[in-house]
């Protein structure tokens, strides 16, 4: 049983960890609190048969760690659009047929 | 009985007397869009929506421009550079082109409608990328009669706006024709309440509306997908809430700049 924690726990952490980094940093909540559940349990079940807790230790480790950068990224990162030269360029492009194309239409009411 | 003379009564209202008095050229609307991920609402892309004059020889044009652009930060994983635009009488907000060039995660179509009001036809293009072909794109045109109301899906957004929504009461809705990758589809918009929200530019009593598109695919569910008015002439769309078929998500208004009232 504490074995399977351990594993469940370590794999949720090390998803967590890879959460925090990509941009959908905010869904590393959910793998790290399973992964903080799980090194819980596996805590209380070490105490219980007196065994080393050093993986638990990671879990907890890795959890924080990606916990912390997220809400870091939550707090400071800004949302910001990247390179739109090319959407700019199109813009320009379109404007450029639609004076032609359009230029001696009827308007009509 | 009673709620079919009121539609009739708004339908009348809104078709006979809606003039624009909500918007004009150099209005500057920018959202942000947001995606739901297993519950937790994540920003990924921004929405700008302009307006700008097009001078022709028989008077002048109004550009209704709708940008999407994807943050920086999804750009290496989802890229949406999506450009619409609809040339518009300024007035009647009728459309006699339509420009979609949609480039998502490397999927890239073009599509070009032709309003031609004298011969009541519109004259469709579809384009896609296609290595079959020299140029790299597979071109297909059509020539399509089209109704005396059908307009495309961004001067139907505008238009709304310019409805005298203030006289229709609570329940009413009036539908459109939209033409839409080449299909007419009803596109209904129901006044589902005035409620005041919470937005970027303030605390603003709006007209919730929802909008229900039938004989297509692009929105889910019923009364899922709303749209907030803002409840002055200008009718500024500061919150809208989508339900599609690849998830759910919302837009929420960041700034309007050249507003006419």
């Amino acid at each position: 049983m504490k074995k399977t924690l351990i594993i469940l726990g370590l794999i949720s952490a090390i998803l967590s960890a890879v959460l925090s980094v990509l941009p959908v940093f905010k869904l590393a909540i959910f793998p790290g609190i399973l992964a903080l559940l799980c090194g819980i349990g596996a805590l209380i079940l070490a105490k219980k048969q007196v065994s080393s807790t050093q993986t638990i230790q990671l879990i907890f480790l890795i959890v924080i760690l990606s916990f912390s950068l997220s809400l870091y990224k939550t707090i400071f990162t800004k949302v910001e659009v990247g390179n739109t030269e090319d959407l700019e360029q199109r813009e320009v492009e379109k404007v450029k047929e639609a004076k032609e194309e359009l230029l001696n239409i009827e308007i009509t009411e | 009985m009673k709620h079919l003379l009121l539609l009739f009564t708004l339908i009348l209202s809104t078709q006979a007397f809606s003039q624009n008095n909500a918007f004009t050229f150099g209005e500057d609307l920018i959202f942000s869009a947001s995606y739901n991920m297993s519950g937790v609402l994540t920003e990924v892309a921004q929405v700008k929506m302009e307006t700008s004059k097009l001078n022709t020889n028989s008077g002048e044009l109004m550009r209704l421009k709708v940008t999407a652009t994807t943050y920086s930060s999804f750009d290496s994983y989802f890229k949406i550079r999506d450009l619409y635009e609809s040339y518009v009488n300024p007035k009647t907000i009728k459309p006699y082109l339509y420009n979609r060039e949609i480039d998502e995660g490397g999927h890239y179509k073009f599509v070009k409608y032709n309003f031609d009001y004298s011969s009541r036809t519109v004259k469709a293009l579809l384009r896609k990328k296609s290595k079959n072909f020299e140029s790299g794109f597979w071109d297909q045109n059509f020539n399509n009669s089209f109704s005396n109301n059908t307009r495309d899906i961004i001067s139907t957004l505008y238009y709304l706006r310019t409805l005298d929504i203030k006289k229709a009461p609570i329940g009413a809705s009036d539908t459109f024709i939209v033409l839409f990758d080449n299909k007419e589809v009803k596109c209904s918009f129901k006044l589902l309440a005035k409620e005041t929200i919470n937005t970027a530019l303030g605390s603003k009593l709006c007209y919730k509306l929802a909008i229900n598109v039938s004989g297509t695919s692009i929105f889910k569910g019923n009364n899922d997908n709303l749209i907030w008015l803002t409840a002055d002439e200008n009718k500024i769309p500061v919150y809208a809430k989508f339900k599609i078929a690849v998830g759910n998500g919302e837009l929420k208004i960041k700034s309007a700049n050249g507003l006419k009232n």
